[in-house]
């Protein structure tokens, strides 16, 4: 019996996957239809909504009826034949005028909870295009955003590789042969979407519910039978698969009495648990078993004991998360393009990356006019442009791209004069640099320019091995040549970091050392051609420090090495926050 | 005089520090290393080396007066 009905259960998730295609595909069209992939506008997103509730209805709400109105019946059928083969009176085991009127009103409760989800992606959907309007939110985003919210990670896509990954997964998802290179295949298609991470799409729900209403039509259709015949003990039946509740392994098999049952569920808690009667959820969400009613007295079954509760090692509980006390400073919204879910993640990222301090400085200060998210992490003081590389990495280690970009801004906006930044131009911190770069050996030439009277202080080579071996290490790696793949061409030291932030600390030792220590050490840096350019060498040190400050390790580090400089970081930031 | 493309491999393969590449780079091509838009040294390394097998300059990324990177 189980089987059958798990069998329909996966049935009914497949079918329901495979209309949320024609749905998106029908969304898309008409939405494409009327603006002829245009921008839309306030009035055109209105007349849409009727059309799209159409959409949604003849697609997704009369796969769900249909489902309902040919297979639930079939459920009931197996039900019947359960209690056929039980040794109870005649009259239990046939379809009753009641039977009949309960399986209706079980399958409206069922069709509910497909109008209820309906209702809110319709919403969601809506929303989605009228606040493009608003935000004039290029047309191919907005498509591809509604993809998003109906299919999640699972959307269709231009390209080959993406669609290959979702059709494996769609035709293979229920074969237990197959889950490790489906699994494969999903974290593939999580890589490539990060920002639908949070997987909250119509998809997730739909076939959750198409799944669960099965079973659980089922659970209350068999207790209601099971009342009437007066059977009151229960045998807790279905298969196992790998990643089975801890609760349903235990379970499995054992016959316990009605009174049993919900004493269990009244004192016991686990992982996935759903709120609700035992006999309809079972054990939680897709939860493949169920309640068969029984009778001790058949001679097939004895009363169990309830199992013991699972012995947890007592595990003392994580120390509580202070809470900050600063509210993150939003600046995803002044993102040119993505995502509801990505600039939620830039904030996310660009908040883990500063102090309660700096997030008061930020706030006092005047925004950017726009943030990209971008590979190229660049500040444009003009036209006050930040562009950082969400979750920016160097190698396997964290860059804190954002808040560096961010720290030009800071640099430059608190400054009295326009388009110079306060780092080059304040002479306390213009100091703090060459007496910290002065700290370490080296050799003091005259100044050719006349800037520094003190003169030219180069750092020696003994210095920068030595920084050298506090950030990083290097391995030879072997490069082929692209053009005859069998011939070596040469050999390069390739650096690997020591930590998060260690490629912002390189480029201060970068920036000491005017661009050399990137030169000969072949790490992170701005290298020699930007260290020639005016300002610049104060500039990033203070866009480093900036994005450092956050980072206990790291930061503790740079004291060490710049500690003045840290000194008149740490009294500028003092007096930002006090603005 | 421009290097030949027998004399832009030896010297290639017999590269051995960071600072021979970009030196290097400045005999074939007469400059500087440009500012690039990536800070990786890793993947400024392969691009060197690309460049000098291919004999193809490295494009300079061009940064206006009040920007940063």
């Amino acid at each position: 019996m189980s089987r059958i009905l798990e069998k329909l259960a996966d049935q009914h998730e497949e079918r329901i996957i495979n209309v949320l295609y024609k749905l998106e595909d029908d969304v898309v069209n008409e939405i494409t239809r009327a603006t002829k992939g245009n921008l839309v506008s306030q009035r055109l997103a209105i007349q849409l909504q009727p059309r799209l509730r159409t959409i949604i209805e003849s697609t997704f709400l009369n796969e769900a009826d249909l489902l309902i109105n040919d297979d639930y019946n079939k459920i009931a059928k197996e039900t019947l034949d359960t209690f056929g083969k039980m040794p109870i009176p005649a009259k239990f085991k046939n379809l009753t005028d009641v039977d009949l009127a309960t399986i209706n009103a079980l399958k409206t409760q069922s069709f509910s909870g497909f109008e209820d989800i309906a209702e809110r992606f319709l919403k969601v959907i809506n929303d989605e295009v009228y606040q493009s309007t608003i935000a004039g939110r290029p047309f191919n985003d907005m498509v591809s955003n509604i993809k998003s919210h109906i299919n999640g990670v699972y959307k269709s896509s231009n390209t080959r590789e993406i669609n290959e990954l979702v059709d494996f997964v769609n035709e293979n998802k229920f074969d237990s042969a197959k889950k490790a290179q489906v699994e494969d295949a999903v974290r593939k298609l999580h890589t490539q979407y990060a920002s639908d991470r949070a997987g909250n799409n119509l998809r997730r729900y739909a076939s959750q519910i198409a799944h669960d209403s099965v079973m659980q039509f089922h659970g209350q259709f068999t207790v209601a039978k099971a009342k009437e015949a007066g059977l009151n003990h229960f045998t807790y039946t279905g298969t196992l698969v790998r990643d089975s509740r801890e609760f349903c392994v235990n379970m499995l098999n054992k016959t316990l009495t009605e009174e049993q049952i919900r004493d269990m569920w009244n004192t016991r808690s686990w992982q996935g648990k759903s709120t609700g009667d035992p006999f309809i959820v079972r054990g939680g969400y897709r939860c493949r078993h169920t309640w068969i009613p029984t009778d001790p007295a058949w001679g097939e079954e004895t009363v169990d004991e309830v199992p013991d509760e699972p012995v947890v090692e007592e595990v003392p509980p994580p120390p509580p998360t202070p809470k900050p006390s600063i509210a993150d400073v939003p600046i995803g919204f002044l993102l040119n393009r993505g995502s509801k879910a990505t600039r939620e993640e830039y904030d996310k990222d660009f908040n883990s990356q500063l102090t309660d301090q700096q997030k008061i400085i930020v706030n006092k200060l005047d925004k950017p006019q726009i943030v990209k998210n971008n590979k190229k992490g660049v500040y444009r003081a003009r036209s006050q442009e930040v562009s950082a590389e969400l979750n920016a990495k160097a190698g396997e280690w964290k860059s804190y791209v954002i808040s560096h970009e961010y720290g030009h801004h800071i640099d430059y906006v608190s400054n009295d004069v326009k388009l110079v930044a306060w780092s080059e131009s304040n002479q306390g911190f213009i100091d703090a640099i060459n007496k910290d770069r002065r700290k370490f050996k080296g050799v003091n030439n005259p100044d050719l320019s006349g800037r520094n009277p003190d003169g030219y202080y180069v750092l020696s080579k003994d210095a920068l091995d030595e920084l050298f071996d506090k950030i990083g290490t290097s391995e030879t790696k072997t490069i082929y040549s692209r053009l005859d793949p069998n011939k070596i061409l040469t050999q390069y030291q390739r650096t690997t970091l020591n930590g998060n932030g260690y490629s912002n600390i390189s480029d201060i030792i970068d920036a000491l050392a005017r661009g050399r220590f990137q030169r000969e050490y072949s790490t992170w840096g701005h290298g020699k051609k930007y260290y020639e350019r005016r300002g610049s060498i104060e500039k990033e040190i203070f866009a480093n420090l900036f994005c450092l400050r956050n980072d206990k390790k790291a930061y503790d580090l740079v004291k060490t090495i710049i500690p003045n400089t840290v000194k008149e970081f740490e009294k500028r930031l003092d007096e930002l926050e006090k603005l | 005089m421009a290097l030949s493309e027998k004399q832009r491999m030896d010297k290639l393969f017999k590269a051995k520090t960071p600072s021979n590449f970009y030196d290097l780079y400045v005999e074939v091509f007469g400059q500087e290393f440009p500012i690039i838009e990536t800070l990786d040294p890793n993947e400024k390394m392969e691009l060197l080396i690309d460049a000098i097998e291919k004999n193809e300059k490295i494009k300079e990324l061009k940064l206006g007066q009040y920007t940063n990177i």
